[in-house]
C-alpha cells in the first residue's frame, strides 16, 4: 500500500469507530463500548443458580416432559441466560443498553421519535419456536411444546441497602399463542 | 498548506509512521498469535461443551449471521472451525502463509463469537480488540520478519528494505483503537448512568451482589460462594473509591501512548491487568485474558532477540528456520 492509501485507510477507520461511539452503535466490529455501563437501580433482584433446573414443558396432548441443557445442546452459560434471563423476561445486554435514553442525535439518525425503543422482541414466541424447532417438533403435531415453566428461588436486595434482602419462589411460565402457528420457526428480525 | 495544517500533519506523521522496524512487527505478529492461542480456548471452550446431537435454533442472531443466513449452532460446524482457528493461529505464530493464516484467525473467531452470541442474544465484546490486530496485523508487513515465509521466498538483492513507516502504522493503529476502547468504555459508563455509576456503590456493588448471590444465601444473609465479592459489596464508600479508579484508569488509558519508559508503561499496564484479574475473580467478567493484547504497546523486537538467545530459541532458530537468518528485510 502506498503512504496515501494507508492514510486514507486510517481516517476511514477513525471516521467508521469513532462514528460508532458518537452514534451509539454496537454492531460488531463497531462498537461504543457499553459493557456493564447500565446501573439498574431500584430493588436488585438476583436468580439463585441451581444447576439442577431443568425446564418443565408441557406438550399439546397434554404430556409433561423436562428439558436440560443437553436436550436442547447449547452451552451451559447460555441455558443459564435461556432459563433465568429470557424466561423471566430478562433481555440480553445489548437491547438493555440500546433501549436506555439516547442523546437526540442518536435517535435522529435512526429515525426514531426521541425516547422510542429501538429493540423490541417477543422472547416468549421466539424461546418457544426455538425449543420447538431445536427438537424438530411441528406446531400440528401432539409432541409440539405449548407452555415451559421455570422456577427460580430469587434474592432481593434493597436498593443502596445489600443488608437488607428476603427471598422468594418465582415461576415464569410462557405459553404458545395460537396465532403464532402460521409463523412456524422464523423468528421477527430486531426492531 | 497552513501552518496550522503543516504541525497536525508533522504530528500525524510522527505518530503514525515512526517508531517501529519490521522484525518488531515480525515479532509482535509471533508475541499476537501465542496469546492469542491462551485466548481462544478461554473465549470459546463453552461451544466444546455441546455434544452432536440436536441444533439449536437461534434465538437472536448477530447482524451477520442473518445477513449471511446461520440460523442454527451447529456442533460439528463449531468444532471444524475451532480446529481451523487453532491450525491457523499456529500457521499465523511461526509465519506460514502468514496473511492467509491471519485472514483464517479471523474469520474462524468471528463465526465462532457469532454462534456463541446468536444462541440466545447476548452480545460479547471481547473480541472486538483482538479482531481490530488482526485486520491490521493482515495489512501490513508482518510475515517479512520472524516468519517460515521469509525464509523460504527466494532473496532479490536489489529489492528495498521495507521502510520504517509501513512497519510503523500498523502498530500506531493497534494501539490507538485500543485506547479508545478503554476511553469509550469510561464515557459510555457516564452516557448510560451518570455519577450513579460511581454514587453509594453504584453498578460495581451491583455487580458484586448479583454475581455473589448467584450462588445462595444462608440463613444468617451471608453468600454461599464468592464470599469476598459478597463482603465488598457492604463497602459502599470503598466501592465509590474503587469505581472512581476504574473510570481514571479506563479515561486515562489514552495517557500510555505518551510515556516514554517502558518501565512506566509496563507499571501502568500491569495495573490494568490486576484490574481485568481482579474482574474474573470477584465478577467472573470475562475480560481475564485481554492483557495478553497489550504487547502492542511494546517493541518486540528487542524481546525476540533475547528469547533467541534462550535454548529454545536457539532450537527453533536452527531446527525450523534452518539456522537462516529470520528477517530477511528489514528498516535498519
Amino acid at each position: 500500500m502506498s503512504r496515501r492509501a494507508v492514510n486514507i485507510l486510517l481516517i476511514t477507520h477513525l471516521l467508521l469507530v469513532w462514528g460508532a461511539f458518537i452514534f451509539r452503535v454496537d454492531l460488531f466490529p463497531l462498537t461504543w463500548a457499553p459493557m456493564y455501563s447500565l446501573r439498574e437501580g431500584g430493588t436488585l433482584s438476583v436468580p439463585q443458580w441451581d444447576r439442577s433446573r431443568e425446564l418443565r414443558a408441557i406438550r399439546r396432548d397434554g404430556r409433561e416432559e423436562w428439558l436440560s441443557r443437553a436436550d436442547l445442546n447449547i452451552p451451559t452459560l447460555s441455558f443459564w441466560r435461556l432459563y433465568f434471563e429470557r424466561t423471566f423476561g430478562g433481555e440480553p445486554n445489548v437491547f438493555q443498553h440500546g433501549n436506555e435514553p439516547m442523546e437526540p442525535w442518536c435517535y435522529g439518525v435512526r429515525g426514531l421519535a426521541p425516547g422510542e425503543p429501538r429493540y423490541r422482541a417477543d422472547w416468549e414466541r421466539r424461546v418457544l419456536t426455538s425449543v420447538n424447532a431445536t427438537l424438530e417438533r411441528s406446531w400440528d403435531n401432539p409432541d409440539f411444546i405449548v407452555s415451559l415453566e421455570a422456577r427460580a428461588t430469587f434474592t432481593h436486595f434493597a436498593e443502596r441497602h445489600p443488608e437488607r434482602w428476603w427471598r422468594t419462589e418465582e415461576v415464569a411460565t410462557l405459553r404458545w399463542d395460537a396465532r403464532w402457528n402460521e409463523r412456524g420457526r422464523v423468528h421477527d428480525e430486531i426492531h | 498548506m497552513t501552518r496550522f495544517t503543516e504541525r497536525l500533519q508533522a504530528q500525524w506523521d510522527a505518530f503514525f509512521f515512526a517508531g517501529y522496524s519490521v522484525k518488531s512487527l515480525g515479532a509482535l505478529r509471533v508475541a499476537i498469535g501465542l496469546g492469542f492461542i491462551f485466548y481462544q480456548f478461554s473465549e470459546f471452550f463453552a461451544l466444546l461443551d455441546i455434544h452432536s446431537g440436536p441444533t439449536w435454533l437461534f434465538l437472536s442472531r448477530v447482524w451477520y449471521f442473518r445477513a449471511l443466513g446461520f440460523e442454527r449452532l451447529l456442533p460439528v460446524v463449531c468444532w471444524c472451525v475451532f480446529a481451523v482457528m487453532l491450525l491457523a493461529t499456529l500457521s499465523m505464530v511461526v509465519g506460514r502463509w502468514t496473511r492467509a493464516s491471519i485472514g483464517l484467525v479471523m474469520a474462524t473467531s468471528i463465526y465462532l463469537q457469532g454462534a456463541r452470541d446468536s444462541v440466545v442474544g447476548d452480545t460479547h465484546h471481547r473480541l472486538l480488540i483482538w479482531t481490530m490486530i488482526f485486520f491490521f496485523l493482515l495489512l501490513s508487513d508482518c510475515g517479512q520478519a520472524y516468519s517460515l515465509d521469509a525464509v523460504k521466498r527466494p532473496s532479490k538483492a536489489e529489492e528495498a528494505p521495507i521502510p520504517e513507516w509501513r512497519a510503523s502504522w500498523p502498530i500506531r493503529a493497534m494501539q490507538l483503537y485500543t485506547v479508545s476502547f478503554y476511553l469509550w468504555s469510561a464515557v459510555a459508563k457516564l452516557r448510560v448512568s451518570g455519577l450513579s455509576w460511581v454514587l453509594d456503590g453504584g453498578k460495581v456493588q451491583e455487580s458484586l451482589l448479583s454475581r455473589s448471590a448467584m450462588w445462595g444465601l444462608d440463613d444468617q444473609g451471608q453468600a454461599l460462594g464468592n464470599r469476598l465479592a459478597f463482603a465488598m459489596a457492604h463497602q459502599p464508600q470503598l466501592l465509590e473509591g474503587m469505581s472512581a479508579l476504574v473510570l481514571l484508569m479506563e479515561a486515562g488509558f489514552p495517557l500510555v501512548l505518551f510515556l516514554r519508559s517502558n518501565r512506566m508503561r509496563l507499571l501502568f499496564l500491569g495495573g490494568v491487568a490486576v484490574f481485568h484479574v481482579a474482574n474474573f475473580i470477584l465478577l467472573y467478567v470475562g475480560f481475564l485474558l485481554m492483557p495478553l493484547a497489550f504487547v502492542i504497546f511494546f517493541d518486540m523486537e528487542p524481546v525476540a532477540r533475547r528469547v533467541r538467545t534462550w535454548r529454545i530459541g536457539r532450537f527453533i532458530a536452527s531446527r525450523v528456520l534452518g539456522g537462516a537468518p529470520i528477517a530477511r528485510a528489514t528498516a535498519d
